[in-house]
């Protein structure tokens, strides 16, 4: 049996594909919970300042704090994005693996 | 036709060196991101306890002379150590980059919320969203690290 270029690239395609798409949607959910928990933060500050119950200063290190978390929310996502492309090119990998040692007939990979 | 040609050409290159290249790269795991640490892991599971505990000692007080500064210096003191040997360790993995980040930014909201501290007691109002803060940069830490053990759900 011998490999075939293009049906090997479509299956590592289709591989890769299979797991962004799996955990694309759930790193989605995680940023919207996320944004919108610091969004509600964000006007209670607001609404402290308003209130005169903190100065200036106080809301600036207040903000600061909030924009600190949302940094690192961010780099969460932006880290299990890092995780599904490293996920999706070991599934693609997989495949060549499978392909490769099914055409030479004994565990080359 | 020529053209056509030209193309089919650069593109059979092209899924030849991909399919070499992943030939090559198949015979171990890819691993673009540090892996999964136990010890940052339940380091930042007992700061954040250590955060929070504070956070409830503050809420009682309000309105003593309890809920000053002076009276939780240690808290930050041990916090901020806590934090330094968290950050040193995730200095120490690999391709470990965003942790660090993440702990950097851990660190600057702890002295920000001392430096709040010193101008007066933490109100009640105050504390919840600075505890909405913290969690979420705690728990985004955790996520991230718990994600690293690979294979798992996220």
């Amino acid at each position: 049996m011998s490999l075939n270029v293009s049906e090997l690239a479509t299956k590592m395609l289709d591989a890769a594909k299979g797991v962004l798409s799996e955990k694309w949607p759930e790193i989605q959910d995680y940023a919207e919970t996320e944004t919108k928990k610091l969004a509600e933060s964000l006007v209670m500050i607001e609404k402290l300042k308003l209130a005169g119950r903190i100065n200036e200063e106080q809301a600036k290190l207040h903000f600061d704090i909030q924009k600190n978390a949302a940094r690192t929310v961010l780099l969460t996502v932006e880290g299990l994005g890092i995780l599904a492309v490293e996920q999706a090119l070991n599934a693609a990998s997989a495949v060549v693996k499978d392909a490769v040692n099914t055409a030479v007939g004994f565990h080359l990979l | 036709m020529k053209k056509s040609v030209v193309k089919y050409q650069y593109w059979r290159t092209l899924c030849s060196f991909f399919l070499c290249a992943l030939v090559v790269l198949s015979g171990c795991s890819i691993k673009l991101i540090s892996s999964y640490d136990e010890t940052t892991d339940k380091a930042v599971t007992a700061l954040q306890r250590t955060v929070e505990s504070f956070f409830i000692a503050v809420e009682s007080e309000e309105g003593s002379p309890g809920c000053e500064y002076q009276n939780h210096k240690k808290f930050y003191e041990e916090a901020k150590v806590e934090i330094s040997a968290i950050e040193v360790r995730a200095r120490a993995m690999p391709k470990n980059e965003i942790t660090i980040k993440q702990i950097e930014l851990l660190g600057d909201s702890l002295n920000k919320l001392e430096s709040l501290h010193k101008i007066s007691c933490l109100s009640k109002d105050q504390i919840e969203p600075l505890r909405r803060a913290f969690n979420s940069s705690f728990t985004a830490i955790l996520k991230l690290e718990f994600a690293k053990k690979r294979g798992e759900a996220l």
